[in-house]
């Protein structure tokens, strides 16, 4: 068995060619937690992935569409995604997500946004969507959570720098100046969060209207 | 003048999918009905069918078989309204086919 380590900046396509040279290399997976993989050597070649989003489905839907994946023998493993979730206690909110996914409890839906899925390498490459309007679909509702987390920390900023007082106090060093060091440190990091949130929904944009355009050439 | 019941033309994934289902079939079964008719140029993806039978489903052009026993996958059939639809398709596709054999060269030893 072998133990990897490893965050993704981009968890769809980012995990998904990471799991493939893995693939290639002879590697399949056996179990995944937040940031861990653990692998069990196989044939190289041997195996297929493909990551799925399924944040924005209810717990019915989920279970659903698992039971369809068992129906066409692909394997998968649930993974979670912490992105412009609001939780309290354990009760977590996801705007973003379909009616009946919107208040994720711990028992169902919450660190489930994310499917690996997996099949045995058969030669054609394992697309989950091959109609392009399935696939534009996909991804506007993956535009969804980055908008909502940007939309938070922009809230947060205006109320940090406006109103001046501070939500959370992270500078335990200090006595003296409190509230402005406090504040500079949260707002370079909720603008950190808030740019690379910005560049994924520029990103996924471009991968929308790139798509659109395959598209419109396909029916006209 | 014929009442016009179909929202034609259908896609190929979802005429694909009505096809293998003249008999009971599920999900695995319709991917390799798919891919061996089409010698491998339609492969479908797990997110596209899985959305395409539940659509199908709900227009009620196909419906869940009942449960036999020991039957672990569920299975779909083709329901009266659905045949209808893939009908209405095949006359659209035959009258478009035979305009282009009447047209084209491949088509010039066809006659009606």
């Amino acid at each position: 068995m072998i133990r990897k380590f490893r965050i993704f900046l981009n968890p769809i396509e980012g995990q998904e060619k990471w799991l493939n040279e893995k693939a290639i290399e002879g590697l399949k997976l056996s179990k995944v937690g937040r940031f861990f993989y653990e692998f069990k050597k196989c044939r190289p070649n041997e195996y297929q992935y493909a990551v799925d989003y399924i944040g924005n489905k209810s717990n019915v839907q989920r279970k659903e569409y698992e039971s369809f994946l068992d129906d066409v023998e692909i394997k998968y493993f649930e993974k979670p995604l912490n992105l412009g979730q609001f939780s309290i206690g354990r009760v977590k909110y996801r705007p973003y997500a379909n009616k009946g996914g919107k208040l994720a409890t711990s028992r169902g839906m919450i660190n489930r946004e994310i499917l690996i899925l997996e099949k045995e390498n058969n030669g054609n490459p394992f697309v989950i969507y091959n109609e392009v309007k399935d696939k534009i679909k996909a991804l506007r509702e993956r535009i969804k959570p980055h908008f909502y987390l940007l939309s938070f920390m922009i809230f947060l900023e205006l109320y940090i720098n406006f109103l001046e007082s501070p939500i959370i106090n992270i500078s335990l060093l200090n006595n003296r100046n409190r509230s402005t060091v406090n504040n500079v440190a949260l707002s370079s990091i909720i603008g950190a969060i808030g740019i690379v949130s910005m560049v994924r929904i520029f990103q996924l944009y471009l991968a929308i209207k790139s798509l659109k355009s395959k598209e419109e050439n396909i029916y006209r | 003048m014929k009442k016009k019941l179909q929202e034609t033309p259908l896609t190929e994934t979802t005429l694909l999918i009505m096809l293998a289902m003249y008999s009971p079939n599920h999900g695995y079964g319709v991917m390799q009905f798919v891919e061996e008719k089409t010698k491998g140029r339609v492969v479908f993806g797990p997110g596209t069918l899985y959305g395409a039978i539940n659509n199908l489903s709900k227009k009620k052009w196909i419906t869940p078989c009942l449960y036999r026993e020991g039957q672990r996958k569920k299975e779909y059939i083709i329901t009266e309204l659905g045949k209808k639809q893939v009908e209405a398709e095949l006359e659209r596709m035959k009258e478009v086919y035979k305009i282009g054999m009447e047209i084209t060269s491949i088509g010039g030893v066809y006659n009606d």
